[in-house]
């Protein structure tokens, strides 16, 4: 597992690393600000992120737009000023004992991987079966061109077609019980407005929600 | 097509479109629905019906070709067009959107909610509201 802790203080840092590496956990890598926090996302895939809630919540979640999907925890030793719209896996107080170590593990490990499920689809057709595979068909369609022509515009830099087709499938996501890519999508779609360079880890991401996306629409039109 | 009321809904995405018309058949609403592709195509058939206009038009803002914004904004100069309620139910919540919107006197800026229920209730909302008005002849 690979973690990244965004932490200024170096003693909390410290003990930190040698936490989890008593966990068995090598690859943890702390980041001091939200400079070289970007750098790493760019070059890095991580399991889950650990922030220091007094670097600021609201910069966190503008980078954390970038790597969305990701889950995160925060480390406060004031939770109640956290806004909770924010989301996180998990808050703890400092320091970072083991027991809070194996909780933050357990945590993640928990998560199950995003799995689409029939709940939304079937709730807006309601259990109609022509209505419900004429919709995922519908939708399978737009995610097969999405996939097909977002790369080459994505090369192209083409930002105002690849905001208008993923604009459209954040929608989608929700519709077909994937509420993280939905996520995912809305981030990279507010990064590119913000004239931000989507990092390629993330769009290939996508790449990799909308087949998952297309795998599952196309079972519910088989047959 | 009778001389029954009916809505322009102006949207690009087809699943939308389907979402929206397939509602309206499950809650039992009875009403007739023109689907335009974009602000261009909705222009054209206001412009071939006008003796025959809609009650509403339910205006998506991210279109192709004439976006609602471009559509608001070609529509308000028009003494008989301009006098048609204008609904925009759209995915989008910023804030500039309802701000450009707003300076067009929209009747209504309606976000599309994820939730089926919600998105029931808003339907709901926008046809016993226009069903009601006198502004509309739903």
């Amino acid at each position: 597992m690979n973690i990244l802790y965004l932490e200024d203080d170096p003693i909390d840092a410290k003990f930190a690393t040698m936490t989890f590496r008593a966990l068995g956990i090598e690859t943890f890598t702390v980041s001091k600000d939200f400079e070289s926090l970007s750098e790493l996302l760019l070059v890095n895939d991580y399991d889950f992120v650990l922030t220091d809630m007094k670097l600021g919540m609201d910069e966190f979640m503008e980078h954390y737009h970038r790597f969305l999907g990701i889950p995160y925890i925060m480390i406060s030793n004031s939770p109640r000023e956290l806004d909770l719209g924010h989301r996180p896996k998990g808050i703890f107080s400092k320091p970072i004992s083991k027991d809070k170590a194996e909780a933050m593990l357990d945590l993640v490990k928990s998560s199950e991987p995003e799995v689409p499920n029939h709940e939304y689809l079937f709730g807006i057709t309601e259990g109609d079966a022509d209505l419900l595979k004429e919709m995922a068909a519908l939708i399978e369609v737009q995610f097969r061109q999405a996939n097909e022509g977002l790369p080459k515009l994505y090369e192209e830099g083409n930002n105002k077609e690849v905001i208008s087709i993923i604009h459209k499938m954040v929608g989608k996501f929700s519709v077909i019980g994937m509420p993280s890519s939905s996520v995912l999508f809305s981030g990279a779609e507010q990064t590119l407005k913000s004239d931000i360079e989507l990092p390629r880890y993330q769009f290939n991401l996508m790449l990799e929600k909308t087949s998952k996306a297309i795998t599952y629409l196309s079972s519910l039109t088989a047959g | 097509m009778n001389e029954k009321s009916y809505i322009l809904y102006l949207e690009d995405d087809p699943i939308d479109a389907l979402r929206f018309s397939s509602t309206l058949k499950k809650l039992n609403l009875e009403q007739d629905v023109v689907v335009k592709k974009n602000g261009e195509e909705g222009l054209q058939w206001l412009e071939d019906n006008r003796s025959y206009l809609p009650s509403i038009i339910l205006l998506d803002l991210n279109m192709p070709r004439m976006n609602g914004i471009e559509f608001l904004e070609i529509i308000s100069d028009d003494h008989d067009l301009n006098k048609i309620p204008v609904i925009v139910f759209t995915t989008s919540s910023n804030k500039s959107d309802v701000d450009s919107t707003s300076a067009y006197k929209v009747a209504g800026y309606m976000v599309k909610p994820f939730d089926h229920s919600d998105y029931n209730s808003v339907i709901q909302i926008i046809t016993d509201y226009w069903g009601n008005s006198k502004l509309s002849h739903l």
